[in-house]
């Protein structure tokens, strides 16, 4: 095998193991007192025990929380083969009680190699789903509703909420509804009576510490020398890796990822953007790598729009800013050509544009949602007499001018001219 | 827990008498018959294969036996010639002593079917459970005796106790035993015999006595499948005069696909949904399956009882629990009067109908197959048909386990699910309730009588009003009480509010209708002088969440409270909803309709939540007497829930549990006692608002973002920023306390991120610079939270 081929090998590997929810997370199932276990005993103790149970799980996008799930439906099932089946719903998707309860039955009929009817009522689906929880009751299996984006399901009556979570007051009936949500709000949204039903266990899903995130990376970019690589290349490159965790300025690196966002799956990208630097002639990781991909990852998009512009863009940016600086209240293209032209008459410019170019230089600013319309006024009118507002703030129009190529330096002064 | 038996039979009198058709009375003990006389229980592999053999001849011949009776019946010894003569005459005696029901179904005019029939002057009755014969045993069957021997002496137990091995059955008198025994003893025993085999040693069993051969009985060759087990669905005559029962089979582990389990016990046998229909003279005597509880509570029943728990299908060898609560319904339809017994029939009859629709699917060719195949389970017609599937092919081991901890029985009992034997607390309203109904039932006139039941979720209003009509139910079947209709709808879980017509008029007649066509047949039945619809009983309608039903011209509430008013109705109207003001936001029409009497659950002191959990926990110590205390009070203090106290208190067993698992010490000597802490932990999931945790768990950047946030409430007062002006604050932060500033564009990304966790209220990120952002918590929180931040120590500064 071939260097190249080899480094190659290894990117693919650790692309797979970071697309991997279940690998990156096995990483949380080794520690004994995490929402992973916790978790698991709540559903699995309604599997052994035969009771229903609830709960909610909540914290930021990306830490988890369905990953999490995943893993301990994943692996509770490979210990009770058969004896659990699994609804998931998104609130998205079903927060029409419904087309819920539809799509429950559809579930389950799949789940039981059942024929679904398409033409099935509410009423019918609703009573077969009763006794559905009835009969996988007495067979000892254990249905496992997930409801993702829980928050949705509280919109209107609640009616599904209601009903799963009262079908839950039946002895005879094995369930557990899981409710997913990144609201911090989402258990005060429930109506009085469904809250009553609900069990209100809550587990919370943090952001990790950077001491979690050094050690997920390691879990994450370390080599096992059963992974079919060449011996040698494995152990180069493991040292190479802890040689970089132990380094200051690596740690730096992940510090300043995690100052802005500090979640997993921020951190997983931001892994994918560094392997697929990886130099596929040595294969090695380095510090570099990972300075490049830090910036890849960390982009600025409205910054970057700046940059782009045309002169005449900026010039247009900068008589709105001008205008909204002398607090006229409104602005809109007549207003700013006028104010153009009078800067044009002070300084005598080279560059004046007429009328019509200057308009589709301002259309354009307005497609890439630097400027925008003012909500609420002047609908039906033609593009010239809406009013606009500036989208980027003052200081990052400054900072663009400065760092522009070829920036005028009258717009400098203009721009200058009234932050004093 | 175990359900165990100790057979203590005294003297020879015992209540069971063997009585077969033909066999002669008494026990005879048969020397001729050598050819199984070996023990069941030892040899299992070779009988595993010997079952399975059985099992298949088994499921053929039944199928067939259920088509045509006739043609497999032959029982070649057993009746003697002269027999049959003797039999119908005593046949025809015992027609004047059955009841006649009528029969709706196809079969009513060949056959009648009886709900008693004295048959050799034993009584037997549809839902008996009896030994049946087997065809291919049949040269062994004329010998049963009925008591069992002691295994050491061979002598039948007279007057002396006899005790049961848990492991093989054999019966041992406890004198007999080395060393002798005194007294049964509490829990599981287990004979010298099987402990020695336990230990891997050669056991020989004593011989018998030269001349006597070893018989076996009746539930001997059950077990080992000499014999069948079956219950009586149904008896009836058909036009020749022949006496006919169907047959629900009873199967032993050893027949099932899985074979025998582990964890079964040894008298465990499954209900099937196999049916045959057989000529009475296959009976040969009664025998007693049980259920769970039956059985543990079971003392002195003898040798012939069985356990069941479990329902076996044989098509698709599955297991399912059997529902005690369908068998107490059964019980309760059982002992009603003629008028109910009449409705149980049609049932029966339908399901009866269903069944040998079934079968003849299975035996017509694949196009009806294909046909029974394309019906949806989720649609009305296919509920049959599909759920049957649904079964476990094994039974887990978990299920079975019968020694639970104290804290999984305490869990348990404190599940919501679990019905409570008694409702302390609510004893006044019940009271209320009942006179309420009972006087709205005898009068002759109920005019106008609706109750309002208003108050906080998880008072007990719902389980009040049900366990009270259980109570009437009761004085109904012993006769105190005139026979009512009671139909129970609930707003939330109807489609929609329209539907409560249609749902009410399904309970009443049993016909699904549209619910304009629906409201017109009641309105006829309410409304009308004089009706002509059968049923006079009166009707209470009970409306749970009666707040759904409002619609926006109320029509749903009026006609629901219109009808009670007319003469005719009896109808009385129960309405649950959770405000107390609900009569005052209606319609003056309608609160006037719906009368003064309303009924206040007010939320439980923590006197009462604290009597609720310690009933439910009687009997089960694991709970500190303080816990539950402190549990109630804060309960009490919050809401007066008394779901919320019980899941404290469950959640807080499930602590206690989980941190008991996780120590994995065996804690068989320390008992385990839920304390303080684990209550306190558990209202803390419950109560505390998460916020705190993740905002002390954010990026940097958020938390500098949170407390510019509040740094501009106080400088401004007022609760709503801008982005511009946030980002402005923040980066003035940042730079004056030398931490980098990421850029704008990061920051709005932190602040969306935040608006999504809701800990901001937030305008869409689109609006960029105009975006207005707000705490969704009191900035105090946020300061208190952001206090002592270890990572950026400056930021309290500024808050």
């Amino acid at each position: 095998m071939g260097a190249a081929n080899v480094a190659e090998e290894a990117k693919r590997l650790l692309r797979t193991r970071i697309t991997d929810p279940s690998f990156v997370f096995s990483f949380f199932s080794q520690n004994s007192n995490s929402n992973y276990s916790n978790l698991k005993y709540i559903i699995s103790s309604s599997v052994t025990e035969t009771c229903n149970n609830s709960a909610l799980l909540m914290g930021p996008r990306g830490c988890g929380k369905i990953a999490i799930l995943e893993l301990v439906l994943e692996e509770l099932m490979k210990e009770h083969p058969g004896m659990i089946s699994v609804i998931k719903l998104n609130g998205l998707l079903h927060g029409d009680s419904k087309c819920a309860m539809k799509e429950i039955a559809r579930q389950l009929c799949l789940e039981h190699e059942l024929v679904f009817s398409k033409m099935a009522s509410y009423d019918d689906n609703s009573t077969f789903l009763m006794s559905m929880l009835r009969e996988c009751g007495l067979a000892h299996k254990t249905l496992v509703f997930v409801l993702d984006e829980f928050d949705l399901f509280t919109q209107g009556k609640q009616q599904l909420l209601y009903n799963l979570l009262d079908a839950l007051q039946t002895l005879t009936s094995q369930a557990v509804v899981v409710g997913v949500s990144c609201r911090m709000d989402a258990d005060q949204l429930l109506e009085k009576r469904v809250a009553s039903r609900f069990s209100h266990r809550k587990l919370l899903f943090l952001h990790p510490s950077s001491e979690d995130l050094q050690r997920l990376t390691k879990h994450i970019l370390q080599l096992s020398t059963d992974s079919g690589l060449p011996n040698d290349y494995v152990a180069t490159f493991n040292t190479r890796l802890y040689k970089l965790l132990a380094d200051e300025k690596f740690k730096g690196i992940i510090d300043t990822l995690a100052y802005v966002d500090a979640t997993i799956s921020h951190l997983l990208k931001f892994l994918f953007c560094a392997v697929s630097l990886l130099d596929s002639k040595s294969g090695i990781l380095s510090l570099d790598i990972f300075k490049s991909a830090l910036q890849r990852v960390q982009r600025q998009p409205k910054m970057e729009s700046l940059k782009d512009c045309s002169i005449l863009e900026l010039y247009i940016l900068v008589c709105i800013k001008r205008m909204e600086a002398k607090e006229q209240d409104t602005c809109n293209f007549n207003s700013m050509m006028k104010e153009y032209k009078s800067i044009h008459d002070t300084f005598q410019t080279s560059d004046y544009y007429a009328r019509n170019v200057c308009l589709r230089a301002f259309e354009h600013l307005l497609d890439q949602h630097l400027l925008s319309f003012e909500d609420g006024k002047g609908h039906g009118q033609s593009t010239e007499f809406r009013p606009v507002k500036l989208l980027v703030t003052w200081p990052e129009l400054h900072l663009a001018l400065k760092s522009h190529r070829s920036c005028p330096t009258v717009l400098h002064k203009l721009m200058m001219d009234r932050e004093g | 827990m175990t359900p165990k038996r100790r057979k203590q039979i005294s003297s020879a009198d015992d209540p069971i008498v063997p009585v077969t058709p033909v066999t002669s009375s008494e026990p005879s003990i048969a020397p001729r018959r050598s050819t199984r006389l070996t023990p069941a229980t030892p040899q299992d592999s070779k009988m595993a294969s010997l079952h399975q053999q059985s099992l298949n001849f088994y499921v053929k011949e039944r199928t067939g036996a259920s088509n045509s009776p006739l043609s497999v019946l032959k029982f070649p010894a057993s009746p003697p010639v002269t027999e049959p003569e003797k039999k119908r005459r005593r046949r025809d005696n015992s027609t004047a002593s059955t009841v006649k029901r009528n029969d709706k179904s196809r079969n009513a005019k060949r056959k009648v079917y009886y709900r008693k029939v004295v048959f050799d002057g034993v009584e037997f009755s549809p839902g008996d459970d009896v030994y049946v014969k087997r065809r291919d045993d049949a040269s062994s069957d004329d010998e049963d005796p009925e008591y069992e021997e002691c295994r050491v002496c061979f002598k039948p137990a007279g007057t002396r106790i006899m005790i049961e091995c848990d492991e093989c059955l054999n019966g041992f008198h406890l004198k007999c035993l080395k060393p002798p025994l005194n007294e049964v003893p509490e829990g599981d025993w287990i004979c010298n015999y099987c402990a020695a085999r336990k230990l891997g040693k050669p056991v020989k069993f004593p011989e018998p006595p030269v001349g006597k051969k070893m018989s076996r009985t009746a539930r001997e060759k059950l077990l080992s499948s000499d014999l069948w087990a079956a219950r009586i669905e149904s008896l009836w005559k058909d036009v020749e005069g022949t006496f006919w029962w169907r047959a629900r089979w009873y199967i032993i582990p050893e027949e099932t696909a899985v074979g025998r389990q582990p964890h079964n016990l040894r008298r465990e046998v499954y209900q099937t949904n196999d049916f045959a229909d057989l000529e009475m003279e296959s009976i040969i005597r009664h025998c007693f399956v049980m259920s769970p509880t039956e059985f543990s509570n079971a003392g002195n029943e003898g040798d012939d009882v069985f356990f069941c728990e479990y329902e076996y299908d044989v098509k698709w060898d599955s297991f399912k629990r059997i529902s005690e609560l369908d068998n107490d319904k059964d019980n309760v339809k059982g002992d009603d009067s003629d008028h109910d017994w009449d409705s149980c029939d049609n049932t029966d009859s339908r399901s009866e109908d269903e069944i040998e629709y079934d079968d003849e699917m299975k035996k017509s060719p694949s196009s009806k197959a294909f046909s029974s195949r394309s019906l949806a389970a989720n649609s009305r017609k296919g509920h049959i048909f599909g759920l049957q599937k649904i079964g476990a092919k094994k039974i887990p081991e978990h299920a079975r386990s019968r020694n639970q901890t104290d804290l999984e029985r305490a869990k348990a009992a404190l599940l919501l699910a679990t019905l409570p034997e008694s409702l302390p607390c609510r004893d006044r309203e019940m009271n209320e309730i009942t006179t309420f109904i009972k006087g709205a039932i005898c009068d002759e006139q109920c005019l106008g009588r609706c109750l309002y039941i208003h108050g906080v979720p998880g008072t007990g209003k719902t389980m009040s009003v049900l366990s009270v009509m259980k109570n009437l139910k009761s004085e109904v079947d012993q006769g105190a009480l005139r026979p009512y209709c009671f139909v129970e709808i609930n707003g939330l879980k109807l489609p929609s509010p329209e539907h409560m017509y249609s749902v009410i008029y399904e309970r009443l007649s049993g016909h699904k209708v549209g619910w304009k066509k629906a409201l017109q047949f009641l309105n006829e039945r309410f409304c009308e002088e004089n009706n002509s619809v059968k049923d006079k009983r009166p009707c209470i309608l009970l409306v749970d969440e009666l707040d759904l039903l409002v619609t926006r011209n109320q029509s749903m509430l009026y006609n629901i409270l219109d009808w009670p008013t007319k003469p005719n109705s009896k109808l009385v109207v129960i309405g649950i909803a959770n405000t107390m003001d609900l009569p005052e936001k209606l319609l003056p029409r309608i609160s006037s309709r719906m009368g003064i009497q309303s009924l206040c659950f007010g939320p439980y002191n923590y006197q009462q939540l604290q009597e609720i959990i310690s009933t439910r926990l009687r009997g089960i110590d694991c709970f500190e007497k303080l816990a539950i205390e402190f549990a109630s009070r804060k309960v009490a203090a919050v809401s007066g829930d008394a779901r919320r106290a019980l899941e404290i208190c469950r959640r807080a067993a499930e602590l206690a549990d989980y941190a008991r698992k996780r120590s994995k010490k065996d804690l068989k000597y320390g008992k385990i006692i839920v304390g303080m802490a684990d209550i306190e932990a558990a209202i803390k999931e419950m109560f505390q608002a998460p916020h705190i945790q993740v905002i002390r768990s954010c990026p940097k950047l958020s938390k500098i973002l949170l407390a510019a946030m509040v740094h501009e409430l106080y400088k401004t007062g007022l609760s709503e920023t801008t982005f511009d002006k946030l980002a402005t604050s923040v980066q003035c932060f940042c730079s004056t306390n030398g931490e980098s500033f990421p850029g704008h564009d990061a920051l709005l990304k932190v602040g969306c991120k935040l608006g999504e966790c809701r800990i901001l209220l937030t305008e869409p990120g689109e609006r960029h610079k105009l975006q207005k952002l707000q705490l969704n918590y009191p900035s105090d929180d946020v300061t208190f939270a952001l206090k002592e931040c270890k990572d950026i120590p400056w930021l309290a500064k500024y808050i």
